[in-house]
């Protein structure tokens, strides 16, 4: 003890070295942390499949029975029919679910209709669809 | 040397260390994140390359009204006789492969039941069939009774109502009084008969009343001391909707003058009754009381008095000396067939029940060598009933003397059930269970059975409509025949009750089809795992030991529904997750399941699935989300 504290120059490599290892384990959690946060929006986006299974033309309403086909999570975040935003069940399907899609639409007969559907991570599906005679 | 010299290097520039650690980790994080994103798009792409190489149709649909043949999966157990050839899958399809049997001796009692019954005296059947007779199940033929003696009886005039066609009469009862009383009371200010009360008496098992002489009492008084009056009846047969069937006497069995009193007193007078033949049994004999006043006192009553159990039974109101029924007889005669072989034993067994207690019931075989009923030992047998109405008693006799004395020389039978008890109430005769079992030397026979597996995830129980049983056999003896039974999972018993032909098929010594149907009572041969178990019988042991081929023995289930035609177009197995049946009025899905191998066409059958009238699309969903779509009409 009476060395060490005669030594003061020797206790400054060791203070500075495990300052250096803290800084560095920070370091590294920030990026991986930023890595994981990076990837897995990305990924997520990647990897959703929806399809359309059926569109049902009722009076008033549009029906799309949707299948989730990929590998997270859907939610349905908006319908456009002919490039114009409509209101609609709200829809969420896990993976390999499927369900109804009820659009308040009031449609023509006879008629072609866009339809899109846009999930929240983005993704969309869009086709045409004819309305029954 | 190179190593110690770069060692010495390092240690000397310490900033050349970190700069290498810092790019190592920099390396291995954007190694993560690129191959995390390169693994997981190589994934996605793989999915989607795999679902664009996906290439599946729907060939055909068509509409199911009758199931493939199911067949025998393993080998017959042959209960009676035995396999000279051949094996059970022999018998899977129609061809000129058959499995052969034989029909075997049975030394096992062979057992009969009723076919026809007769009546004794004017016994009646009043419900059940023969069916009713093959088993101890509590399920009964009903014969009523008749009325076998009469006496001289008393019918008292009671006070409870019944009411006969809308209108209220009083009850004529042969039991004695059992009220307080009631007194029935008329004006005594006119002249003339005064109606007291209409009393009635059921003629439910009163086939006559015969010819006597009846003395009718009458319990009366009257108001003031003055007035004079009689007594005296009409008598009539009304019918139970409330007209008269035949007036039969009016103003009869005058009583004499009563006056100069006030007190009660019993009168009484005669009528001569003349034989009468109830026309039906729902009439009621009915006697109408009368007071007839001759000297009239205004503001006073003329009385009846009736059902008072303080007075002797000789002061009652009440007709005597009536000839009504005293004893009842139940007779049937319950006839069958059976067999002509040589019999080492006949049981019989019958189990039966009364609807009163302590009937003296007597059972005879009708015993054709001596060409009548026995009177004792064998084929005679007599027993009191049990005194609690309704109980079952099972009565048998083993014969093994001269056995076949009791059929004639074609098999049939007679057994006859007399039943008599002295009573004022009919009764009825319930058999349960009537059997006639032989047993029998050198005798043929042959009963065989499968068992049967319907897959249910094909067929689904609650989409069957019917089911459907199909023989084709061979049989070297042309006046056999043949039954196709199936287990009943409900009475535990191979049964043919319910199908739409029960008839059985009697053998051409060719091949023959023989089919049934079990109709709507399939279920009950229908376990809920699909199995059914099916016999094939002759109807009957005989002389001839026959030779029995079977070609073909299946079971089908009648549905409606409709069979889907996938094809894989692909090196891909499929696998399809939807089904949809679209019209113009109904998008209907299905949850499905099937799996197509690469380049395969699969057959998949839904009995749960009509297909609509008019035009129709099916669609077929991949678990990949392809899609294809077959229209029709």
């Amino acid at each position: 003890m009476r060395k060490l504290s005669r030594n003061r120059r020797g206790i400054n490599p060791v203070l500075s070295s495990l300052l250096m290892t803290v800084i560095a384990v920070a370091g590294m959690s920030i990026a991986i942390t930023a890595t994981y946060v990076i990837t897995d929006g990305l990924h997520d986006n990647m990897g959703e499949r929806l399809i359309v299974e059926d569109v049902w033309f009722t009076t008033g309403q549009v029906s799309l029975y949707l299948r989730n086909v990929g590998k997270i999570s859907i939610n349905v975040a908006a319908v456009y029919v002919n490039r114009t935003d409509q209101s609609f069940t709200s829809l969420e399907l896990e993976q390999n679910k499927h369900g109804w899609l009820n659009v308040t639409y009031s449609w023509n007969a006879d008629s072609a209709y866009e339809i899109k559907v846009v999930t929240k991570r983005g993704n969309n599906v869009v086709d045409y669809y004819m309305s029954p005679s | 040397m190179l190593w110690i010299i770069t060692c010495r290097r390092l240690k000397r520039d310490r900033r050349g260390i970190s700069n290498i650690i810092v790019i190592a980790l920099s390396l291995v994080i954007i190694l993560a994140i690129v191959s995390n994103i390169v693994l997981w798009n190589y994934e996605m792409n793989q999915m989607d390359w795999e679902k664009m190489k996906e290439d599946v149709s729907i060939t055909n649909v068509e509409r199911i009204t009758l199931s493939s043949w199911i067949v025998a999966q393993s080998e017959y157990t042959v209960n009676i006789g035995s396999r000279i050839s051949g094996t059970y899958t022999e018998t899977q399809t129609v061809d000129d492969q058959y499995e052969r049997f034989m029909e075997a001796s049975t030394t096992s009692p062979l057992p009969y039941n009723p076919s026809g019954y007769t009546v004794g005296g004017s016994t009646s059947w009043i419900s059940g069939s023969f069916s009713d007779l093959t088993s101890d199940k509590g399920v009964y033929m009903f014969f009523r009774s008749y009325a076998s003696a009469s006496a001289g009886q008393t019918l008292y005039a009671h006070q409870e109502p019944t009411t006969i066609g809308g209108s209220t009469y009083y009850l004529l009862k042969l039991g004695s009084v059992d009220a307080a009383g009631t007194t029935l009371s008329a004006d005594a200010g006119t002249l003339g008969r005064k109606l007291m009360g209409k009393f009635v008496y059921p003629l439910t098992g009163v086939s006559s009343i015969p010819a006597s002489n009846w003395t009718i009492y009458y319990r009366a008084s009257q108001g003031h001391v003055n007035i004079e009056s009689h007594c005296d009846v009409d008598i009539l047969v009304r019918m139970s909707n409330g007209t008269i069937r035949s007036t039969i006497a009016t103003d009869v069995a005058n009583s004499g003058t009563l006056t100069a009193t006030t007190s009660w007193v019993t009168l009484s007078g005669t009528y001569s009754w003349a034989t009468y033949t109830v026309v039906d049994q729902t009439d009621y004999l009915e006697i109408d009381y009368y007071r007839e006043v001759t000297v009239v006192k205004a503001t006073y009553l003329v009385n009846l008095r009736i059902d008072d159990n303080t007075l002797a039974a000789a002061d009652q109101t009440r007709a005597t000396n009536i000839y009504l029924p005293s004893e009842y007889t139940s007779e049937v005669e319950f006839t069958g067939s059976s067999n002509t072989g040589t019999w080492t034993q006949l049981v019989w067994n019958i189990d039966s029940a009364w609807t009163t207690g302590s009937v003296a019931v007597t059972i005879q075989v009708y015993n054709y060598t001596l060409g009548g009923y026995p009177t004792s030992g064998n084929g005679y047998d007599s027993y009191v009933s049990s005194s609690t109405a309704n109980t079952d008693e099972t009565r048998n006799q083993t014969i093994t003397t001269n056995p076949d004395h009791f059929r004639d020389g074609s098999g049939n039978w007679k057994i006859k059930v007399k039943g008599v008890k002295t009573t004022i109430t009919q009764f009825d005769f319930k058999a349960d269970w009537i059997e006639f079992k032989t047993k029998t030397a050198d005798y043929y026979s042959f009963d065989i059975a499968g068992t049967f597996t319907i897959d249910i995830s094909t067929y689904p129980l609650a989409y069957i409509q019917t089911v459907e049983l199909q023989l084709r056999y061979r049989a070297d003896d042309a006046g056999e025949k043949w039954y196709l039974k199936a287990y009943n999972w409900t009475t535990s018993t191979y049964s043919n009750s319910g199908f739409n032909s029960t008839a059985g098929h009697t053998s051409t010594t060719g091949w023959d089809y023989y089919a049934v149907n079990l109709t709507d009572v399939w279920q009950s041969y229908v376990h809920n795992n699909g199995t059914i178990k099916v016999k094939f019988v002759d109807q009957s042991a005989d002389n001839d030991q026959t030779t029995v081929n079977i070609d073909f023995l299946g079971v089908r289930t009648k549905l409606d529904g409709t069979q889907f035609t996938f094809k894989n177009n692909v090196g891909l197995t499929l696998h399809l997750v939807s089904l949809w049946i679209i019209n113009s009025t109904n998008h209907q899905r299905y949850d499905i399941s099937v799996f197509v191998n690469s380049a395969d066409t699969k057959i998949y059958l839904r009995s749960d699935i009509s297909l609509p009238t008019g035009s129709y699309t099916v669609k077929v969903v991949t678990e990949r989300g392809n899609t294809a779509v077959y229209s029709g009409s």
